[in-house]
């Protein structure tokens, strides 16, 4: 019943805005900072120092500031489908379980974080190699410890995946999961760097790409995966408690 | 092989302190297509959203297809189509991808697509955006996507809003014809009482949040009387004459007498007491009774 499910999803999205944004964000970020680079520097004076700090910019942006939010506003719009249209009547009186459609759509949301994170380092490499083929220094442009980038986004955006999923699953309006997304956004820069970050997972993608040392990024990792698993439980037995429409 | 494709006994349901469903009780035999009746408030989606799994009763027992709707929801759903209020769309797809939702999730070949679609007659718009449909398409569209896999039961709810008149009896003839051909029960609540008066077979009146009435329909206007408008020379004594008679008669706006409670059998028992007393019967039709006339007269609305 998954795959049948995930088939559907994938039918559903098929010109939806969803789909757009999972492109036009990632770009927008991109294009944001090849913008301020060629701004700043003339190609010359490109050299490793200046690629690891366009690099970190981009996947730090990514990570602290706009994946939380594309998070908020992807699991928003495709439950805001079924909301907005009244389509949980129509899945719901199919044979498919609550439950079922829950984590599948939740998988979708996923998929979309990783396609969208793929996007953003795929334009990034675009740019950079634009650049090197312009002139400027190969040194440092490209590392293959970017990849671990995208392994790193997909595992920690779970649990405020899941919580998100859940906020635009029970909720219609679509101001509240965002309003949700950029309020906790904005309080990684408190609790992120306290003590007290490993109860915020809006903290751990920041900590898992830009954490101090190798250690706090494993943690915040190892803390992402049991979170998620944690949380998507509890959503699970609530549903199970829950009617199908209320 | 089971007798009643909808078995409730007994069901109640509660929202806070609002007592919707009240001990209704409910049975709909198979192949047949089962009118659900009421007022505005009374319960009827809610009902329908019990017998799909959508809402569970407080109390009471539901069997769909002989299966319970508590344990075997998914098993039910699997063979049976509905529509639960207005049809539910996904405006960006377009019909063929509507309906291929339904036949992904239910295992069914691609190719009832196109089945469907021309049983409602929409394969000439199989590839236009739904976005873009008129009220009636959809409603045609939702109705085919019920219809995939030929379901046992199919269960909609006001089918003919927003049709045409040639939609609304291309969709009558579509549904009475479904029992014959592919053995399908249908299950309808309307507010459309003449419509469900030429598509019926049984019907179901709620009220108060239970099931007041439910009968083959043929039962229920038989036991009704029709009405006899007559034309006559003298009004003022034919009135007269028979209010005399103890008949119910009241004028109309069109200055014709209009005599209720008069079984067709019984009419040329007016007509000689009119004419016996020399008054000239011009024109005398009789208006058979009607669906809509019981209906009001349950509600007491004259």
């Amino acid at each position: 019943m998954f795959r049948k499910l995930v088939a559907v999803e994938l039918i559903k999205i098929r010109r939806s805005l969803a789909l757009l944004m999972m492109f036009a964000i990632p770009l927008m970020v991109v294009l944001l900072f090849f913008m301020m680079l060629i701004k700043r520097h003339d190609l010359a004076q490109i050299d490793a120092k200046t690629w690891f700090f366009h690099w970190n910019g981009v996947t730090g942006m990514w990570s602290y500031f706009m994946m939380p939010l594309y998070v908020a506003l992807i699991t928003g719009l495709l439950n805001g489908q079924e909301h907005r249209n009244q389509t949980w009547r129509l899945m719901l009186t199919l044979p498919v379980s609550q439950l079922q459609l829950f984590i599948v759509k939740g998988i979708l949301a996923w998929l979309f974080v990783v396609g969208s994170t793929l996007v953003l380092m795929g334009a990034t490499l675009l740019t950079v190699g634009v650049l090197v083929l312009c002139g400027a220094s190969m040194d440092g442009a490209f590392s293959i410890e970017l990849v671990t980038i995208l392994g790193k986004v997909a595992l920690t955006c779970i649990p405020v995946l899941v919580i998100q999923h859940a906020i635009s699953w029970r909720f219609q309006n679509l101001v509240l999961p965002l309003a949700v997304g950029v309020m906790a956004t904005m309080g990684v820069q408190q609790i992120g760097s306290s003590t007290y970050w490993v109860w915020y997972p809006w903290s751990y993608p920041v900590m898992a790409m830009l954490g101090s040392d190798v250690a706090k990024q494993q943690h915040a990792m190892m803390l992402a995966a049991v979170v998620g698993v944690g949380l998507l439980a509890v959503c699970a037995v609530l549903l199970g408690r829950r009617e199908v429409e209320n | 092989m089971i007798s009643h494709v909808i078995q409730m006994s007994g069901v109640c349901k509660a929202f806070g302190s609002h007592q919707v469903i009240d001990e209704l009780s409910l049975a709909v035999p198979e192949h047949s297509i089962f009118a659900f009746l009421g007022n505005n408030g009374e319960g009827k989606s809610t009902v329908i959203r019990m017998v799909t799994g959508l809402l569970r009763a407080d109390r009471g027992h539901i069997d769909v297809l002989g299966m319970d709707v508590r344990t075997q929801r998914l098993a039910i759903l699997s063979q049976i189509g509905a529509i639960v209020d207005a049809p539910s769309l996904y405006p960006n797809l377009n019909a063929d991808e509507f309906l291929r939702i339904g036949c992904i999730i239910k295992d069914l070949p691609l190719t009832e697509v196109a089945r469907v679609l021309e049983l409602v007659k929409l394969d000439k718009t199989r590839g236009r955006v739904i976005g873009k449909f008129s009220l009636g398409m959809k409603q045609r569209l939702a109705i085919a996507h019920a219809l995939l896999g030929s379901p046992r039961l199919l269960i909609l709810d006001e089918p003919t809003n927003g049709l045409d008149p040639e939609g609304t009896l291309d969709i009558r003839t579509l549904l009475k014809s479904l029992p014959a051909v592919s053995g399908t029960s249908v299950f309808i609540s309307s507010h459309n009482l003449a419509e469900i008066e030429k598509t019926a077979t049984h019907v179901a009146l709620l009220k108060g949040g239970t099931v007041r009435f439910q009968a083959p329909i043929e039962d229920l206007l038989a036991q009704q009387s029709g009405a006899l408008a007559i034309d006559v020379n003298d009004i003022a004594r034919a009135h007269q004459l028979l209010a005399g008679a103890a008949y119910q008669v009241e004028r109309t706006v069109g200055g014709q007498l209009r005599v209720s409670g008069v079984e067709r059998h019984n009419a040329d028992r007016v007509h000689a007491l009119l004419v016996h007393a020399g008054i000239r019967l011009y024109q005398s039709v009789y208006h058979t009774p009607s669906l809509e006339q019981w209906f009001l007269g349950e509600h007491h609305v004259s």
